[in-house]
């Protein structure tokens, strides 16, 4: 009983264990490719070995939720791996910042580190939850892909400032929501 | 609500803007390790879920116990000849069906040899042995992880034949491995390659590379399918549509749908709308879990059971007797399913006939109960729901896996006893002091035990995630439940023509 190319989604779909051992021969090396990237500047292989495991673990627990082909489904997994990588970075480099002079060895953060700091995730996904399709996408792609402004707006065919304003709106319009909801945390 | 990994379908992202890294196959071991140990960490608790998996493939369960003397085996005519194979094989042996290919390979002072195959339509067979320069036979198990050793069949065009059932076993001790394919959708094969590749045999490492070709042309004439026409019925809600039965020399195949019939299927549609209502189109409502299926035997003409399907005689959970695979296609529409069950032939088993003997559903719920989890210290909560009954002992808060930093999850234990047949209890909800709801995943199983009552055993975990704390008090939903009824006429359908 094997999992191959064109099995493996429905496998996995259908808890087969063999499809994520294909999936681990398959994609590794690319999920390997976006954790280090994000992760490396933390100097801890534990944390990059950790994130991909959970990773992983996170494209078996929720494979129902993926919809498409095996294109889509490389994409997916991309993305996946980009989310869980920044989460941790944002979790790992948050603690190290009261032990150590740490986090200046990654001055260039500005960007992407404009980070919506609600501690709960899944307040916040619910609150995204709230936006129009496209400012959700905007929201995703850059606070938890860590996307640049100039990329998304490549992608969204829409100009950078078109961008930014959408983002400044949406914040507001998530900070009065979260404030109705009474959530922690504040948006930046 | 869409959560995060729903989202990021959405996400149209530029996969070639990643770089891959090397990785060894050192490393890939590594991970997958990690990977099992976390998934059987919470397999240990998932069990009798099993019967009503929409897609329930079991792979060839063949059972070997006896051991035998090998040169006993080669004396009286092959592997295929002794007790150590099922009936099946056994029977189609003595129809003259075994082809004897004693093809061998050497390598390391060790040479792996294919002495016997079986095949016919639905399945292939083949016996093998490793044996050391010396003629000492060795253990024939193969190991199989991390690719170690690759064992593959090809179509005549060189297309790889997927399988659901790809079986394996051999006899610790013993002197001959088993090999088996199946075949089960696959009739129009004339011909296929059977390809070894091995990288190590009792822990030597060589290289091993056989092809054994097999030919299907003539076997296939074996093989009788005849089309049931006409054969529907419905009881309890639940309709069976019995289409085509296939003989081969080694198993037997019956081919039929399940669905709930029109009357059910609009209780059933109206009740989902009345749990999305209440609920929200959360997660909650996955794919393909109202399902249909049926309990039933099948008799020789003399009246003698050969084989059983789901029956629940003496136990907590359904059980079968004489099958080797059962698979189900589900289709688009609710609780319609497309069945195959096979079957290991035997030998009485002229002019079988199909007995129905209960329907089994799987439907929405309304059952729900209050809990305040402090109170649970002093006095468990303890129900009775559908021949279900049940204490819950204690309400956590715990760590998801802990070899990585992750949420925390609330987790509901229960216990309790089960009447047979009673209702399984499927999926449930929580609904929080505040209004929310939240998805509880369970697991659970049924013990052989019985308790004071005569009832059976049972052990039930519900895991919520997403919550942050133990809510001062939270209502438990029941959303599925599984239920079994007797039908109330014995329907009998012929599986042979009447000449």
């Amino acid at each position: 009983m094997k999992s191959n190319d064109k099995n493996f989604i429905r496998r996995l779909q259908r808890q087969q264990e063999d499809a994520l051992e294909f999936i681990v021969d398959k994609y590794l090396s690319l999920i390997k490719g976006i954790t280090y990237k994000v992760l490396s500047p933390l100097e801890n292989d534990g944390v990059i070995e950790e994130c991909i495991n959970d990773i992983l673990l996170s494209i078996w627990n929720n494979s129902k939720n993926f919809h498409g082909d095996s294109t889509d489904f490389k994409k997916w997994i991309c993305a996946i791996a980009k989310f869980k990588a920044i989460d941790y970075y944002r979790k790992v480099s948050n603690k190290v910042e009261f032990t150590s002079d740490y986090m200046d060895l990654n001055p260039e953060k500005s960007v992407e580190d404009q980070l919506i700091v609600i501690e709960d995730k899944t307040e916040l996904i619910k609150l995204i939850n709230l936006l129009e399709p496209v400012d959700r996408d905007i929201f995703i792609m850059r606070f938890f892909l860590g996307l640049k402004t100039e990329d998304i707006s490549k992608k969204l065919g829409l100009t950078n400032s078109a961008i930014d304003n959408r983002i400044y709106r949406g914040k507001k319009k998530l900070n009065s929501k979260a404030t109705n909801l009474n959530l922690g945390g504040s948006l930046l | 609500m869409k959560d995060i990994y729903e989202l990021l379908n959405d996400i149209d992202i530029d996969e070639n803007e990643f770089e891959e890294m090397e990785v060894s196959e050192l490393e890939k071991a590594r991970v997958k390790k990690t990977l099992k140990k976390s998934l059987n960490q919470r397999k240990k608790m998932k069990g009798w879920k099993r019967v009503l998996l929409p897609t329930a493939a079991c792979v060839l369960a063949v059972g070997l116990t006896t051991n035998l003397n090998p040169s006993f085996a080669e004396w009286i005519g092959g592997f295929f000849t002794t007790e150590q194979v099922d009936e099946g094989l056994r029977m189609a042996s003595e129809s003259g069906l075994t082809q004897r290919i004693d093809q061998e390979v050497m390598d390391q002072g060790i040479t792996f040899k294919v002495e016997d195959v079986i095949a016919d339509t639905s399945r292939v067979a083949l016996s093998y042995q490793v044996v050391k320069e010396n003629g000492k036979i060795l253990n024939p198990q193969l190991e199989f992880r991390d690719g170690k050793n690759v064992i593959s069949a090809y179509d005549q065009d060189g297309n790889p034949i997927e399988g659901e059932g790809i079986g394996m076993s051999w006899i610790n001790a013993s002197d001959y491995g088993l090999i088996e394919f199946s075949l089960r959708g696959h009739e129009s094969i004339d011909s296929l390659t059977i390809k070894f590749e091995l990288t190590e045999l009792n822990g030597t490492r060589g290289n091993w590379q056989l092809e054994i070709p097999i030919d299907l042309k003539e076997i296939k004439e074996m093989t009788t399918r005849f089309v049931l026409d006409d054969q529907k019925t419905s009881d309890n809600g639940v309709g069976i549509h019995l289409k085509e039965v296939q003989f081969a020399p080694s198993s037997n195949e019956i081919m039929y749908d399940t669905y709930f019939t029109a009357e059910e299927k609009a209780k059933v549609e109206a009740q989902i709308q009345e749990l999305e209502n209440a609920f929200g189109n959360k997660n909650i409502f996955t794919f393909a879990k109202y399902s249909t299926a049926i309990q039933y035997h099948i008799e020789n003409k003399s009246g003698k059971t050969l084989y059983r399907v789901n029956m629940f005689q003496d136990q907590g959970h359904p059980s079968d007797s004489g099958r080797t695979q059962g698979t189900a296609e589900v289709t688009g529409e609710l609780g319609y399913i497309k069945r195959n069950d096979s079957f290991i032939r035997q030998k009485e088993d002229d002019q079988l006939t199909f007995v129905l003997d209960g329907v089994i559903k799987s439907v929405p719920s309304d059952f729900s109960i209050n809990v305040n989890p402090k109170e649970l210290k002093k006095y468990p909560l303890s129900f009775e729901y559908e021949g279900n009954f049940i204490t819950i002992k204690k309400v956590d808060m715990q760590k998801t896996f802990p070899s990585v930093e992750t949420e925390q999850v609330l987790v509901i234990e229960m216990e309790g006893g089960k009447e047979v047949p009673s209702s399984d209890l499927v999926e449930w909800a929580i609904v929080d002091d505040k209004g929310e709801t939240y998805e509880a995943l369970h697991s659970g199983s049924v013990l052989d035990e019985t308790d004071e009552n005569g009832r059976f055993k049972t052990n039930t975990t519900l895991t919520i995630y997403g919550m942050k704390e133990i809510p001062k008090e939270f209502t438990l939903h029941l959303l599925l439940m599984t239920r079994y009824e007797e039908v109330e006429k014995e329907w009998k359908v012929p599986l042979y023509k009447n000449s």
